[in-house]
């Protein structure tokens, strides 16, 4: 018995190291991607935009579970061989992150016109406009949208056993294996999950609070 | 408002770019150290032929959890009598260090002709379709198909015939396993036949009465009863199927490596040792014995991949 608890609490610890960095991994890289194509998607470059809504339709509209595979063990075919961990943090970041492109270029679109006016009027750069004027109204409402992401994708991490990575799923799934136990290992694995979700949430919270307009400032 | 100043739109444009290159660039830079690891990344004879191996020092073996063919463990390492056979072969081919590569059953092959791996032994049967695919040894270890079911102290089926015959029971087999295929020559129908994900998902299956019984290896099966109890399921050996074998399968351009792998396995079968470590695994040494890889690729029977 005691033996079993040793099993299962080394193998959900392993599990757990393999499903935090590639959420980290995932998060930062997907946040990344969302304001590089989401700001590209709203450019007034045509070749720009072009790019950015190839990225986003493509990625959005194709399952991460074939992007994984492609890049773990279609792209070796072209010369290109990726680790494991670094095959999930890229599939992981570009799918989650071409819907937070979409997040971004709606809370962009959000901010009233009037605003881009005023700053013209003020002789800004479109730079200066975007980085002082648009984004600061505009990121506390990407703030919640991309919590609701990063959970997204610490989920979809249960995928990466496709592509010999260790996560806590499948070492839930190589414990019942090895010992028969089915219950115990999930009630584990649903708390691990939960817990990482609180942090999630936690780091979202934190982030509002700290992106939040001076209130009288607040967008309607 | 912030202070405004010119140098600003420079910075950005550079930051941009910066951040532009880590994400293209940097999964390449790591594929090239991973490629100068690992070997050629597409796979090719000179990346994965017996010199590098002996170069590196390590064979990478790709294998999944699937006891007592092949058995991951708590800390990681890997046991069973298909990687502990194989660590014997290659430490007589002069390469002490096998490596697992865990993955799940079926991305096996794919992950062997993506090049993320040397060889897989994982209890994988020799059927003719995947004679095609990779380079297979000669047969290692070899089993017959069995029946588990509750029990209930009187007669049940013994074939697939049997399970065929009786239109109340439903028959779980390993899924893109060779059982299915099995069942459906026997006449089993479609909708009668459950895939089942893996060996402790069969057995609350069984217990749960969403199948009446479960078909797999007779190896696999009494690993399944040693962790559920022998006294409320039963074991049968599947009447009228075939001896199925499985060996270390390499990836087909690879040839010269499964030669060197066939040579230094007929060596230890002459000496003992194989049937030593079988024996210690309770796999049966003399169903290999008489069985060769081109009888087995040849074999009109099962051409959907078996799962051991």
């Amino acid at each position: 018995m005691t033996a079993t608890l040793i099993d299962l609490a080394v193998s959900m610890g392993r599990g757990l190291a393999i499903t935090a960095w590639l959420t980290m991994g995932g998060c930062a890289l997907a946040l990344a991607c969302a304001f590089l194509f989401g700001l590209g998607r709203v450019s007034e470059r045509r070749a720009v935009r072009a790019i950015s809504i190839g990225y986003i339709e493509l990625f959005r509209g194709t399952s991460v579970f074939v992007q994984i595979f492609w890049l773990y063990y279609a792209l070796p075919a072209f010369g290109i061989l990726l680790s494991p961990m670094v095959s999930g943090i890229v599939a992981l970041g570009l799918n989650v992150g071409a819907y937070g492109a979409e997040i971004v270029r709606s809370a962009v679109g959000a901010v009233g016109r009037d605003q881009a006016e005023a700053s013209t009027a003020l002789n800004l750069t479109r730079w200066q406009s975007l980085r002082y004027i648009i984004l600061p109204q505009a990121v506390p409402r990407m703030i919640p949208v991309f919590g609701n992401n990063a959970v997204e994708l610490l989920k979809a991490t249960a995928i990466v056993s496709l592509i010999s990575l260790s996560d806590i799923t499948f070492q839930a799934q190589q414990f019942r294996i090895r010992t028969g136990q089915t219950i115990m290992p999930f009630i584990v694995t649903l708390l691990l999950y939960f817990m990482l979700y609180l942090l999630i949430l936690h780091g979202v919270r934190r982030a509002e609070r700290a992106y939040a307009l001076p209130s009288g400032n607040r967008p309607s | 408002m912030p202070r405004l100043n010119r140098e600003r739109p420079h910075r950005a444009l550079l930051a941009g770019l910066a951040l532009a290159t880590l994400i293209v660039g940097a999964p390449a830079a790591r594929a090239d150290d991973v490629g100068s690891m690992a070997g050629s990344p597409s796979g090719s004879q000179s990346g994965r032929g017996l010199t590098t191996l002996r170069q590196r020092g390590f064979a990478r073996l790709a294998m999944s959890n699937e006891p007592p063919w092949a058995v991951i463990r708590a800390d990681g390492s890997i046991g069973g009598a298909g990687p502990d056979l194989v660590r014997a072969v290659f430490r007589r081919m002069g390469i002490d260090d096998v490596r697992g590569v865990v993955s799940s059953y079926g991305a096996m092959i794919p992950g062997l002709m993506a090049g993320r791996s040397d060889l897989i032994d994982s209890g994988m049967f020799m059927t003719p379709g995947r004679c095609m695919a990779v380079a297979y040894s000669q047969p290692d270890l070899c089993d017959r198909e069995a029946l588990i079911m509750q029990h209930k102290g009187r007669p049940g089926p013994r074939s697939y015939r049997d399970v065929a015959a009786d239109p109340n029971l439903l028959i779980g087999v390993p899924a893109g396993g060779s059982e299915e295929r099995l069942a459906l020559t026997a006449g089993v129908p479609p909708a009668r036949i459950v895939p089942v994900p893996d060996g402790p998902s069969g057995m609350i299956m069984l217990e749960t009465g969403r199948i009446q019984i479960y078909s797999l290896p007779a190896m696999s099966g009494r690993h399944l009863l040693d962790l559920w109890g022998t006294r409320r399921f039963d074991l049968i050996p599947a009447d009228g199927t075939p001896v199925m074998c499985a060996g270390a399968a390499f990836s087909r351009d690879a040839t010269d490596l499964r030669d060197a792998y066939d040579r230094a396995l007929a060596a230890l079968q002459a000496n003992g040792d194989y049937a030593r470590l079988l024996t210690r695994y309770g796999f049966d040494p003399a169903l290999s014995l008489h069985r060769t890889r081109a009888d087995l690729c040849a074999a009109p029977q099962p051409t959907a991949g078996p799962r051991p």
